[in-house]
């Protein structure tokens, strides 16, 4: 490269980082300046049970084996008798089944999507952070933003979630969630005035820890802590992702009939 | 062939499935409660096809069913890319081949179940549920 192509070459990238430098000072906040957040990089996955929220070690519908939350009596007793017959959805010989939420609506939700059998991905920018779970983004702002005023909260799928930066943990906040969703395979359902709180920090290159704790005035005696773990996959570069989770289509052959889940045979 | 298996090594098997990946097999969209996760039956059969679809793959066998007479089994298993994790390769599993199919029954006696694991006719044995990422 000749003397005059190098100093073209030196003004062009100076032309350029000015035009960054433009662009950062004006359409990213000020805070974005002093942005450094942690590597999440890669594909991570939820370590142990999802057939439990509150434990990785849980198995499903064993209720000794789960850190299950703290019911108040009357809630423990309509979980008790709601998981009996959410134990029996698909049995052709059962009276009275109840169907996991998951599969009438091809979505987990919150809390649920805290221990979920797919990948999750980490996108983070200075204002939001993106966490991708199969179908589903959680979508973390964390620029600052108040809650919506009164009227204009309904429940969601997702609930609404707003997040802080402590250091290198991220501090989740969700409100907003369905109080007629599963939070596991089992029929535990929180209440509209629940709320999550994550603290997500990674501890080691192929770890991260999510403290989570649960708060809901109307059904718990008190708080449900717990604590999950997302484990990172090997970096492979013949790895390729699937399709979300795809329920109801013509080639599902777990058809949805008056409310129960069937198994269609082939001919 | 259709034989209620007791064999200690299927049942070992089968312990291990749940211990490895079996909490993941609890939540694949829909609960398995129409299966009898407290038997285990092993059949040899013919490859009718294998469904490599989303979300569930089902793998199609011919084989007699408990009264002796010709069916068409349907086995219920993981999503494509989990069974892809587990070792199977969609062209690997040839339509008349025979195979040899471990599987938790269906409740309502008709053919089909839940694939635990199978066996190629090459003898490549296949479980149902990929290894756990290290760390897990």
């Amino acid at each position: 490269m000749s003397h005059k192509h190098r100093i073209s070459g030196m003004i062009e990238r100076g032309v350029v980082s000015a035009a960054v430098a433009v662009f950062l000072s004006v359409v990213l906040p000020a805070h974005a300046a002093n942005f450094n957040p942690p590597d999440w990089s890669g594909t991570w996955r939820a370590v142990g049970s999802v057939g439990t929220l509150g434990s990785e070690k849980g198995i499903i519908f064993a209720k000794e084996t789960r850190d299950y939350a703290p019911l108040k009596p009357q809630y423990e007793a309509e979980y008790d008798a709601l998981r009996v017959r959410a134990e029996e959805q698909g049995d052709p010989n059962a009276k009275d089944p109840i169907t996991d939420t998951n599969t009438l609506n091809c979505f987990a939700g919150m809390p649920r999507l805290i221990a979920a059998p797919f990948s999750y991905n980490f996108l983070i920018t200075p204002t939001e952070v993106f966490i991708i779970i199969d179908k589903a983004v959680r979508q973390v702002f964390t620029d600052g933003r108040p809650w919506p005023s009164t009227d204009a909260q309904w429940p969601l799928m997702l609930g609404r979630s707003r997040g802080t930066w402590q250091g290198d943990t991220l501090v989740i906040d969700t409100i907003n969630m369905r109080n007629d969703m599963w939070t596991d395979p089992t029929p535990l359902m929180l209440s509209s005035q629940a709320s999550v709180e994550e603290r997500l920090r990674k501890i080691n290159p192929t770890t991260i820890e999510d403290q989570v704790t649960i708060h809901d005035p109307v059904k718990f005696t008190k708080d449900w802590k717990f604590v999950r773990h997302y484990a990172r996959e090997p970096d492979d570069k013949t790895s390729w992702p699937d399709d979300p989770e795809l329920c109801g289509g013509p080639s599902d052959r777990n058809r949805i009939v008056n409310g129960q889940v069937t198994v269609t045979l082939p001919q | 062939m259709f034989q209620c298996c007791k064999q200690c090594r299927l049942a070992a098997a089968s312990i291990l499935a749940v211990l490895s990946g079996g909490a993941q097999m609890a939540w694949a969209h829909h609960s398995f409660a129409m299966f009898d996760r407290t038997k285990t039956s092993t059949i040899v059969g013919t490859i009718k096809d294998l469904d490599w679809t989303n979300p569930h793959c089902w793998l199609d066998v011919v084989a007699p069913d408990a009264s002796g007479k010709t069916a068409t089994w349907g086995f219920e298993a993981n999503g494509p890319s989990e069974l892809y994790k587990a070792g199977w390769r969609p062209s690997a599993v040839i339509a008349g081949d025979k195979i040899t199919v471990v599987f938790h029954p269906l409740r309502d006696g008709r053919p089909g179940g839940s694939l635990m694991s199978v066996t190629l006719a090459n003898g490549t044995e296949l479980g149902a549920m990929p290894k756990p990422p290290p760390g897990s």
